[in-house]
């Protein structure tokens, strides 16, 4: 399991990585060619997918009551999201952002924040889950109380993640086949 | 027939791709095996064995 988890931290860095090494590329490209300056779209773009993690971080630290059912983290999960990704909109509207800046801008919003929770919420419970289980299979030494509640967190962010997969890859296939964000 | 880019600047962006595509297909397949396979199992299995 501990070098599946590698994998998984890893490929999430790197695809991130160079992912942002393009978008730099893309945002750069389209404000050169319009006389504007590219900061706006980065300040935004980092500014609000940051945002947006820490959002969903705290609607996970209560972990009990409403908060902590499915159907309900959806919806709120849903509504974050689309804020966030309109806020990106309303502000990079000087009309010389392309479909390509725009749907990465929400694809690769995303995708920060799932490269987030990988590596600030998933690996670091994982961790110490890990530790823990170990030293009860090998010392027969008992489960933290708080075990329990991490692996819950753990489990949501992670089904979390893997729904949010859909709209970032829909908006990474936008970039390139589907001009949605033409003027 | 058909031809590469001549320039860096457009063989850097199609490398980007490649390594983007495959790294984000490695990283969100686990992810779905994660979901999808290891955590339904390790709920059936002993705890020893989940390490």
């Amino acid at each position: 399991m501990l070098k599946a988890l590698w994998w998984f931290r890893w490929s999430a860095f790197v695809t991130v990585i160079v992912g942002l090494a393009y978008w730099c590329q893309v945002v750069h490209g389209d404000a050169a060619g319009a006389n504007a300056t590219s900061g706006v779209a980065m300040g935004s773009f980092f500014g609000i997918w940051t945002v947006t993690w820490a959002a969903l971080y705290v609607l996970l630290i209560p972990g009990k009551g409403i908060l902590n059912k499915g159907p309900v983290l959806a919806v709120l999960v849903a509504i974050v999201v689309i804020v966030a990704s309109w806020l990106f909109l309303r502000i990079n509207n000087h009309g010389w952002e392309s479909n390509n800046l725009l749907a990465i801008g929400i694809g690769g919003g995303i995708g920060w924040v799932l490269m987030l929770n990988v590596w600030g919420i998933v690996w670091r419970i994982q961790k110490r889950l890990i530790a823990w289980t170990v030293a009860n299979a090998e010392n027969g030494m008992p489960m933290p109380e708080k075990a329990a509640r991490m692996q819950r967190m753990a489990f949501l962010v992670s089904r979390i993640s893997a729904w949010l997969t859909i709209p970032l890859l829909f908006f990474m296939a936008v970039a390139s086949h589907y001009p949605m964000f033409v003027r | 027939m058909f031809s590469f880019p001549t320039d860096f600047h457009n063989n850097f962006l199609i490398a980007l791709r490649l390594i983007h595509f495959l790294a984000g297909i490695t990283w969100i397949g686990l992810l779905y095996f994660f979901n999808l396979v290891s955590t339904p199992v390790s709920k059936e299995i002993e705890l020893a064995a989940r390490v």
